[in-house]
C-alpha cells in the first residue's frame, strides 16, 4: 500500500496542498488533472526527487519520506522515459542489477521473463537511442519493473504515443499488474487512460485534490463545478430546490424552464432544503433523443425542443438541442448508428430525456 | 543575396583575418633558419616545457572542473550566482594582472609559507603550471558546465529510482554521456594554457632553459628584434595548438559514426 498524507508543496507562486491519497496493495490510482495543476509534483515527492513543506509518504506503512531515492523501493517511469541513450536495450533493462551488484540467476530470468512479456526479447541488443516511441515506453517499463519493487509511480508515460500503441500498452499494464500485484500511482491528463485503467481516481486542479475516489462514482457524481469543466460537461444548470422527497429532489430551473427529478445521497439531505441553489448537471452521453414521448413511456425529465445544430466527430455526433422556451442548449452525444435511427436534422423538433438517475447534483 | 549567403559569406571574412595574419608571417621565412631554430636546444626545451605545463595544469583544471561544474550546474546553494561570476575572473582580468595576483600573494604571510614550507611558485616552473591552471580553471569549469547542463537530470533521477547512489548515478550515466564534451572542454583549455602568457612571465619570469615557455621565448625574440626567430616560434605554436584541435576534431567527428 502507498499512502500520501497532507502533502504540501510551495514553489511559492504556485502551492499544492492538502494532499492526501492511498493507493491500495494491488491496484491503480490515478491523478488526473489538467497541464500545470501539480501532479508531477506530487509524484516527484514522492519518489524523493523533490522535497515537500509538510506531509509525509508511507510504503507498506514505513514511512519513506526522509530515505534516500534508491533506498525508497518505489520505481518510477517519467514522462521522457528517460531511457539511457548510451546504453543497449539490455543494459537499459538490467541497470538495477549491475548497479546493485546482483548476480541471482533467478532476478536475471526475472527481468528476461518481463522483457519476453512486453515483447522486447529482440530488442536487447540494440541501442537505446534507436528506438521507437512505442519500444521505449516497453524498455522503461521493463527496467522500472526489474528493480523487483512492487510500487510503481508513472507520470504519463503513454502521452507521446498515438491512439492505437497506447490502448495496447494499457492493456499491457493491467496485465502485468494483475501478474504481479502491482500497486500502481499514475498520473495523466487523459480522460479515457484514467477511467480505463484506474481503479480509484484522484481529480486534481491548480494544486489541490477537488475529488477522490473509485472511478464510478468520480463518473457519476462530479463534485465541484470544476471537475465538472474538466470532464467536459457542459449541460450544468442553475436551479433552486422545490421539494425534498424520500428518495427525490425536485428542482426548478429558469434556463430550461423546466422542473427536474433526480435522486439525491442521504448525507446531503441537511444541505437541501426549500430555495436552496443547487448546479445540475448530466453528461451529454447520459442524454437520450426520443423520437416520441410513447416510445419510452419509463423516461423521466422529458423536455421538447428543437435542434439548433448537430457536429459529426467521428463515431459520435454531438446535438445541441434547445429546449422550448429555455435560454439554454442541452449537448447531446450520440452515436453514430442512432443518430441515423433518429433522422436527425437541424430544426427538427425533438423530445429529449434527462433520465433522473443519470443527473447530477453539485451544491452551491 | 539571401542570409545563407551573407552569413557564409561573414564567416569567410572572418576566416580571412586570421588566415592573412598567418600567411603574412611567411614574409619574413626563411627555411634555413627556421630548420635551425626549431631544432635548437633552447627552442626544444621551450616546446617540452609548454606542452608539459599545458598538459598537467590543463589535467588539475579539468578533474577539478567536474565536480564544482556538476556542482552549479545541479545544485542550488548559499552564493552560488557570486561563485559563478567569480569564475569568469580569468575572463574580465588581464593575464599579466592574474600573474600580479599571484606574485603578491606568495609576498603574503600564507603565500611565503606556502613557498617556504611546501612548493616554490616564483621563478619555477611550477609558477607556469599555477599561472596557466589560475588562468584556464574557470573557463574549464563553465565549458564542463555548458555540457554538463545539456544531459538532462531525469538520466540521474531514475538511475538512483532504480538503486544506484548519487555518484554512482553520475558514473554510470552523467558521466558516460558528458565524457565527449568534457574531452572537448579539455583540449581547448590545453590550447589556451599553451599559449599562456602574461601569467606565466608574471610570476615565472623569463630564464631560459629554465621557465621560457613558447609564449614567453616569443616575446623575448620580439623584444630582442629576432623577427623570423619569433615568425618561426609563432609558426611552431600554431602548427602545435591549431594541429591539436583540427586533429581531436576530425577523431570526434569520425569516432561520432563508430
Amino acid at each position: 500500500m502507498i499512502e500520501v498524507k497532507d502533502l504540501r508543496i510551495d514553489l511559492g507562486s504556485f502551492v499544492v496542498e492538502d494532499i492526501s491519497l492511498t493507493v491500495e496493495e494491488g491496484t491503480c490510482h490515478v491523478i488526473i488533472g489538467p497541464t500545470g495543476s501539480g501532479k508531477t509534483l506530487i509524484l516527484e515527492s514522492m519518489i524523493g526527487f523533490r522535497e515537500f513543506d509538510t506531509g509525509a509518504v508511507f510504503v507498506d506503512d514505513k514511512e519513506i519520506s526522509e530515505l534516500p531515492v534508491e533506498k525508497r523501493g518505489v520505481s518510477y517511469v517519467p514522462q521522457d522515459l528517460a531511457i539511457f541513450p548510451h546504453l543497449t536495450v539490455k543494459e537499459n533493462i538490467m541497470y538495477s542489477l549491475n548497479v546493485n551488484k546482483i548476480k541471482e540467476q533467478k532476478r536475471y530470468q526475472f527481468v528476461m521473463e518481463l522483457a519476453d512479456k512486453l515483447g522486447i526479447t529482440h530488442l536487447l541488443n540494440r541501442a537505446a537511442k534507436n528506438l521507437s516511441g512505442g519500444e521505449e515506453q516497453r524498455v522503461a517499463l521493463v527496467r522500472a519493473l526489474a528493480v523487483g519493487n512492487n510500487f510503481l509511480l508513472l507520470d504519463e508515460p503513454f502521452s507521446a504515443l498515438h491512439e492505437g500503441m497506447k490502448k495496447d500498452l494499457w492493456l499491457l499494464l493491467k496485465e502485468i499488474q494483475a501478474e504481479y500485484n502491482l500497486t500502481i500511482l499514475m498520473i495523466t491528463h487523459d480522460l479515457e487512460e484514467a477511467f480505463f485503467l484506474g481503479d480509484q481516481l484522484s481529480l486534481m486542479i491548480n494544486g489541490k485534490i477537488h475529488q477522490s475516489g473509485n472511478k464510478k462514482c468520480i463518473y457519476q457524481r462530479p463534485a465541484t463545478i470544476e471537475v465538472a469543466n474538466f470532464f467536459g460537461i457542459k449541460n450544468l444548470f442553475s436551479t433552486r430546490v422545490l421539494e425534498v422527497q424520500s428518495k427525490k429532489l425536485i428542482v426548478e430551473s429558469d434556463e430550461l424552464a423546466t422542473k427536474l427529478e433526480l435522486p439525491y445521497l442521504e448525507k446531503d439531505k441537511n444541505k437541501l432544503t426549500r430555495e436552496n441553489k443547487v448546479q445540475v448537471g448530466i453528461r451529454a452521453e447520459e442524454v437520450m433523443i426520443l423520437k416520441n414521448k410513447s416510445e419510452r413511456p419509463d423516461r423521466d425529465n422529458l423536455l421538447t425542443g428543437e435542434v439548433i445544430n448537430i457536429f459529426e466527430k467521428g463515431a459520435y455526433n454531438t446535438v445541441l438541442v434547445e429546449p422550448r422556451d429555455s435560454k439554454q442548449q442541452i449537448e447531446v452525444s450520440i452515436p453514430n448508428h442512432a443518430f441515423q435511427q433518429l433522422e436527425i436534422e437541424r430544426d427538427k423538433q425533438v423530445i429529449v430525456s434527462l433520465k433522473s438517475k443519470s443527473l447530477f447534483y453539485i451544491l452551491d | 543575396m539571401n542570409f545563407k549567403r551573407v552569413s557564409i559569406g561573414i564567416v569567410l571574412t572572418s576566416f580571412l583575418i586570421y588566415a592573412v595574419l598567418i600567411i603574412s608571417l611567411f614574409y619574413f621565412f626563411d627555411i634555413e633558419r627556421f630548420a635551425e631554430i626549431i631544432f635548437s636546444r633552447r627552442v626544444l626545451f621551450s616546446l617540452r616545457l609548454s606542452l608539459i605545463t599545458a598538459t598537467i595544469s590543463t589535467l588539475i583544471s579539468v578533474i577539478i572542473a567536474i565536480p564544482a561544474a556538476y556542482a552549479l550546474s545541479r545544485f542550488d546553494f548559499v552564493a552560488k550566482d557570486l561563485i559563478d561570476t567569480l569564475f569568469e575572473l580569468p575572463m574580465v582580468v588581464s593575464p599579466a594582472a592574474l600573474g600580479a595576483m599571484l606574485l603578491i600573494f606568495f609576498n603574503n604571510p600564507l603565500g611565503s609559507w606556502i613557498q617556504d614550507n611546501y612548493i616554490r611558485f616564483v621563478f619555477t616552473a611550477s609558477g607556469i603550471v599555477l599561472a596557466q591552471f589560475i588562468t584556464i580553471l574557470g573557463i574549464a569549469i563553465r565549458l564542463v558546465k555548458a555540457v554538463l547542463d545539456e544531459i538532462p537530470e531525469r538520466y540521474e533521477k531514475v538511475a538512483r529510482s532504480l538503486g544506484s547512489s548519487s555518484f554512482n548515478s553520475f558514473m554510470t550515466i552523467t558521466f558516460p554521456l558528458a565524457k565527449r564534451g568534457i574531452f572537448a572542454s579539455g583540449i581547448l583549455v590545453w590550447a589556451k594554457a599553451l599559449g599562456e602568457f602574461g601569467a606565466t612571465i608574471t610570476i615565472a619570469g623569463t630564464m631560459a632553459m629554465q621557465t621560457e615557455t613558447l609564449p614567453v621565448a616569443i616575446f623575448m625574440r620580439i623584444s630582442v628584434a629576432d623577427i623570423t626567430g619569433a615568425m618561426s616560434l609563432i609558426l611552431i605554436l600554431i602548427i602545435v595548438g591549431l594541429g591539436t584541435l583540427y586533429g581531436v576534431r576530425i577523431f570526434w567527428r569520425e569516432s561520432l559514426y563508430d
